[in-house]
């Protein structure tokens, strides 16, 4: 008796241990890096690019971008040998290359220029000039100057020479705000500035300033206005810059036929006339009326012996470029063809190429490309001659990543290279002899708006596939379905031992076409990822972004899937929204839809809805421009009954806001006015608005609503306004994003009783600036407008550079703002601040203070509300957060993780429990230990163990989002910005799947061996009792 | 800690007022954050592979000898140790300008999987009570075998009682 008692006492114990090795989990373990998770660095889409040779004749590509980033890519591979990211707020308007040093030039009023070493991205030197009241918007140079490493550059409102390592400039000469200057000249002893000058009433025309400056001094020498009516960067002037002639500008009038060209400093006569036949016989005078000059090269003060420009000219409906050349015969100023060519829609570029000082500009580097952009892209490399020295063609479908915008040549090894730019956001390296790209990267999703998952249908078994084609009435039901699968998994245990027990190489990790693949085939994929993995991790993660690119990653490996470029009349769709409006049934012929929500160049909202597995887009139509423009966006919970499709309302601005639907159809109409319920919703923060409004949606009468059209709307009455108190502005407002799903409705206390979740799908958190400083915090009832909760935090601010983050999960809300100092206790104005940092503040709510005490009305009704109780509490946060997010697993039942993007480039999970606003202050009663609630500490922890990026650099994390996988204990993250990454994370412990390090083998032996015992000691037991019973 | 401080040049930044001004990093491992107002500001290193503490760094203007503060004067530097979620103190110890901050730690992100062992496996409480019982389970009768059946007996009837 006592045998058998303790006997089943060891086996539930021996349970216990199992569970027990499970939960004790924590952090990601070395092999999984990469295995569950995958990062991709990104940089943005380039502004300017320019090759750097080194002197051991390397070739780097130093690049800006439109995200600010400073990066060198590997002119082979494409990947970032390194990279500098500015602050979001900073724009880099500037690149150039002298050498090993790279110079920036970044910011507005406040500049900033900083040299680089351009081998290890360090920053050599840098300045900043602090803001001027007389800065004029976009004015800004910067350039090296010769013989010197000091640099000259136009900051702010001045003109500063800077040596390495300035604490102040060499010398600063004020601008006084003449003109928004925007090209400087460097020769040997003097420099020129050229601006747009400001208009006034004396002085209404429009003309060029220059300014000619002393390098030694930085006295004004002279200056002057050259009229003209040509603005700097117009496509009727260039700035020519030569070593040994000194700078030009030339220009065409407009209705003129004839070049102007001033020389830089004379002002005796202003210019002369050039006639621009002389360069190119056939050009006529009507032209030259329609003709075109362009710079060629990125960094025209390098290379630029004799300059150079371009001419683009129609003759005979043919576009013809010539590129022309200056150069002194006999001290006389001569233009020069060089070379002459076809350019129909072709994007003409010099070669970027920066070269040593030392080696002078050889032939090569003075090639031109010239990228024909419609049809198939194809591009020629001149040289003197006519002929082309180089020329290829790429197999690019523009309907993938738009057209082709930018193009600039660089050589590696002797041998040309073309890097292209589309306006999608891809740049791609092409070589000569190849129709594949020699590397390329996707820089589209740096732009991300919006990105939502698809569910993959779960892989189907060949024979349902098989019953699909043959017999498709099998797969109606469940039961057959099982039975089928079940007839294959049958099939698949007999050839079980012939794979030698599965033991060698099942790589159920690896997804169709992970593996290796042409860069062609990796630009362009073949074959879409249609079906998901029994466990809910591959999955489809459809980003939109503002370039107008739609594409389709898999969650699993980041592998592409589909990429689909949405143009309105030629210029890229600005996507904000993305949903997954119908999910199809696995096998089913139906197609999972995704609407997407954009706005064209005129701010008119754009619907396109594809086909989320394959990225077609359907409908004859096929992108729909609508007649308004929407504020909001928003899913309605219901569906037109014909197409299954969820219905989306789209809520225009103005006084009197209307409410249009997608799909447009009468059908759709009907199913809006079919609901139980009426449809409230709010605009949101609008910029700069005091109030937030809120609306009711009214049915017209069932007549009406026939024949519904693209135009139609619902007209909405307003229900009510929140007013925000005097002087606030409304910063931002936070809501539900999806479905919420909750597991417990309370929480169970030490006592056993229980704290009732207060949850309000329809709770609007708004954030508002204070007229007498610091941050209002609102939470509003969508349906009855009724105030809810609201805070003050008196010292805290929100800017571009410190921004408010919140995130709304069940009966939680977390925000996290600056806060300057953190008064205690009637501090006085003028006191030291007694700390600053980022604050993250948790607001619980639940229906009662008093435990056991909940509302008992079956139905929820916003209008007769109580009042929550909310708790709240803060913490200082560890590091700067860019982006805060909650994981989401199926039924809610394992814990939530709160997600922060920290600015230092990691994803930090942090666990539920933390954020608890109960946590006791004080020691924990009896009660709270038995809660298990934590002691309070002001500050949450940067435990290394919890950063799901780990040794990845995630830069510019600015928006995470999670989703259930089919354990309920798993659930994925993933993060986009600037760069992307995707992992899952186990909140609660892998508690429903084995660990990898479970060895089915050890089971087997060991459950083998206890069989092969029991056979064993079988008859010897017999045997002894046998014997028993004799003695 | 950190041997090679080149590596930070791009992969650190300095970051002021939790991004109201960033600096880069230099070769040599110097940083300098310009046009930084006066008062009080938190100065962090936001490097993704080292900890670095984290500095309170008040500007203010050396008073003149009117005792009235200028505008362009000469600013003073101090520069404290700060611990996130504590209370910023006059009473630290002000750290020497220009500013010296070295990592105090390097990032672990990963777990080291254990792999199987014996002693692991019999050192959780778990086995230890199965031990335990089944040491009660075939030592116990043995004891009980090996006793002699009088003092059994008198055990017995004593427990009877």
């Amino acid at each position: 008796m006592l045998g058998s008692h303790s006997l089943t006492h060891a086996a539930l114990a021996a349970v216990l241990a199992v569970s027990s090795f499970s939960m004790t989990v924590q952090g990601l373990f070395p092999d999984e890096a990469g295995r569950i998770d995958w990062y991709r660095a990104q940089i943005g889409v380039p502004k300017s690019i320019v090759a750097h040779t080194q002197e051991d004749r390397s070739t780097n590509i130093l690049t800006i971008t439109d995200r600010n980033v400073l990066a060198s890519l590997n002119p082979d591979n494409g990947e970032i040998a390194w990279r500098q990211l500015f602050s979001p707020t900073e724009r880099i308007n500037a690149l150039k290359v002298r050498g090993s040093l790279a110079l920036t030039h970044s910011g507005g009023n406040e500049t900033h220029v900083r040299v680089w070493d351009a081998q290890s991205g360090a920053l050599a030197w840098g300045y900043s000039q602090p803001p001027s009241p007389n800065y004029q918007a976009d004015s800004g140079a910067v350039e090296f100057l010769r013989k010197s490493q000091d640099v000259l550059a136009i900051v702010g409102d001045s003109l500063v020479r800077l040596a390495p390592n300035p604490s102040k400039p060499v010398w600063e000469l004020a601008l006084n705000g003449t003109a928004s200057y925007k090209r400087l000249v460097v020769q040997d002893n003097v420099a020129f500035i050229i601006g747009d000058a400001v208009l006034s009433k004396k002085q209404p025309k429009a003309r060029l300033h220059v300014v000619e400056v002393s390098l030694k001094t930085g006295r004004v020498k002279q200056q002057y206005d050259v009229n003209t009516e040509r603005s700097l960067g117009s496509s009727s002037s260039v700035v020519l810059e030569s070593k040994e002639y000194g700078g030009y500008i030339l220009w065409r009038d407009d209705k003129n036929i004839v070049w102007n060209i001033h020389r830089l400093g004379m002002q005796e006569p202003m210019w002369d006339i050039y006639h621009a036949k002389l360069v190119q016989s056939e050009l006529m005078p009507v032209d030259m009326l329609t003709s075109t000059l362009g710079e060629l090269d990125a960094d025209p003060g390098l290379i630029a012996d004799k300059p150079r420009f371009t001419l683009t000219y129609t003759k005979d409906n043919k576009v013809k470029t010539v590129v022309v050349e200056m150069t002194h015969a006999n001290d006389k100023l001569e233009l020069r063809k060089v070379v002459g060519f076809r350019s129909d829609n072709a994007i003409i570029a010099g070669s970027g190429g920066a070269t040593l000082p030392s080696s002078g500009a050889s032939q090569t580097e003075r090639a031109v490309v010239a990228v024909r952009t419609s049809g198939a892209v194809s591009w020629r490399v001149y040289g003197s001659n006519k002929t082309p020295t180089h020329s290829g063609e790429l197999a690019y479908d523009a309907a993938t990543y738009g057209p082709v915008t930018a193009a600039s040549l660089y050589y590696v090894g002797g041998d040309p290279r073309v890097l292209i730019q589309t306006s999608g956001g891809l740049v791609a390296a092409l070589a000569p002899g190849s129709n594949a790209p020699v590397w390329f990267r996707d820089e589209s999703l740096t732009h991300a708006t919006d990105m939502t998952f698809l569910e993959l249908p779960a892989p189907a078994s060949s024979a349902e596939h098989a019953a699909k084609a043959t017999d498709p009435s099998v797969l109606a039901s469940p039961v057959t379905r099982y039975v089928l699968r079940w007839v294959e998994t049958a099939k698949s245990l007999a050839a079980w031992p012939a794979s030698g027990f599965g033991l060698f190489g099942s790589s159920s990790d690896t997804e169709p076409g992970s593996g290796s693949q042409s860069t062609l085939e990796a630009l362009v994929p073949t074959a879409p990822l249609t079906e998901g993995d029994h466990f809910g991790f591959r999955k489809l993660s459809i980003f939109g972004t503002s370039t107008g690119v739609v594409a389709a990653l898999s969650t699993q490996s980041g592998a592409r899937s589909w990429t689909r470029y949405l143009a309105d009349n030629g210029t890229a769709v600005t996507v904000e929204r993305v949903f997954i409006t119908r999910r199809s049934q696995p096998l089913a012929n139906t197609p999972s839809l995704l609407t997407v929500v954009g706005r064209n160049t005129y701010g008119n909202s754009v619907v396109v809805v594809l086909d989320a597995l394959t990225g077609e887009i359907l409908g004859d139509g096929g992108i729909h421009v609508l007649p308004f423009n929407h504020v909001k966006v928003f899913e309605l919970p219901t569906t037109e009954k014909t197409t299954e499709q969820q219905l989306l309302g789209l809520a225009t601005g103005g006084s009197e806001p209307r409410l249009a639907i997608w799909p447009a159809t009468a059908e759709a109409a009907k199913a809006f006015c079919a609901l139980p319920e009426s449809v409230f919703f709010d605009l949101g923060a609008l910029a700069g608005s005091s109030q937030l409004r809120g609306y009711r949606a009214e049915c017209p009468t069932e007549a009406e609503l026939d024949p519904w059209k693209e135009s139609s709307a619902f007209l909405p009455s307003r229900s009510w306004v929140f007013d925000l108190p005097e002087g606030e502005v409304l910063l931002a407002s936070s809501e539900y994003h999806g479905a919420q799903t909750t597991a417990l409705l309370g929480r169970v206390l030490g006592d056993r009783s229980v704290l009732y979740k207060y949850i309000n799908p329809h709770l609007v958190t708004l954030a508002s600036r204070r007229a007498a400083g610091g941050i209002g915090i609102y939470f509003v009832d969508r349906v009855s407008g009724r105030l809810l909760y609201s805070a003050v935090h008196e010292s805290a601010s929100v800017s571009d550079k410190q921004p408010f983050l919140a995130t709304q999960s069940e009966n939680r809300i977390i925000y996290q703002l600056w806060q300057d100092s953190t008064p205690v206790g009637g501090s006085t104005e003028g006191a030291q601040p007694r700390s600053k940092g980022y604050v993250t503040v948790v607001a619980e709510m639940f229906e009662s203070d008093k435990p056991d005490t909940r509302d008992e009305s079956k139905a929820f009704s916003s209008f007769d509300l109580k009042l929550p109780h909310v708790i709240t509490t803060a913490f200082m946060a560890p590091e700067p957060a860019t982006a805060l997010g909650v994981t989401r697993t199926g039924s809610q039942i394992t814990t939530r993780d709160v997600l922060f993007g920290l600015s230092s480039g990691k994803l930090l999970s942090l666990p539920d429990q933390l954020f608890d606003p109960r946590r006791p202050k004080k020691s924990p009663t009896k009660d709270e230990q038995a809660e298990g609630l934590m002691p309070y500490m002001p500050s949450l922890p940067l435990d290394p163990k919890r950063v799901l990026s780990h040794a990845n650099v995630v830069a510019g994390i600015a928006h995470i989002k999670s989703a259930p996988t089919h354990l309920e204990s798993t659930s994925l993250v993933a993060s986009y910005g600037l760069d992307l990454f995707f992992t899952r994370t186990s909140p609660s412990g892998t508690f429903d799947q084995l660990s990898p390090s479970f060895s089915k083998v050890n089971l087997v032996v060991t459950t083998l061996a206890l069989v092969v015992g029991c056979l064993l000691g079988g008859p010897m037991v017999r045997r002894k009792l046998t014997n028993q019973a004799w003695a | 800690m950190l041997s090679d401080v080149s590596q930070l040049a791009t992969r650190a930044q300095v970051v002021l007022n939790g991004g109201e001004h960033r600096a880069f990093i230099q070769k040599d491992g110097t940083f300098a954050v310009d046009n930084v107002k006066l008062g009080d500001s938190l100065l962090e290193i936001a490097s993704s592979d080292y900890v670095f503490p984290k500095i309170h760094v008040r500007i203010s203007l050396k008073e003149t000898g009117e005792g009235k503060e200028e505008e362009g004067g000469r600013a003073s530097i101090a520069a404290r140790y700060v611990q996130i979620g504590s209370e910023w103190s006059d009473d630290a110890p002000v750290l020497a300008y220009p500013l010296r901050i070295s990592a105090s730690d390097k990032y672990d992100f990963f777990t080291e999987r254990q792999g199987f062992s014996i002693i692991a496996m019999f050192s959780n409480p778990y086995m230890m009570m199965v031990g335990a019982s089944l040491l009660a389970v075939f030592i116990l009768p043995k004891l009980q075998a090996n006793m002699d059946p009088e003092a059994l007996k008198e055990l017995q009837g004593g427990t009877k009682e």
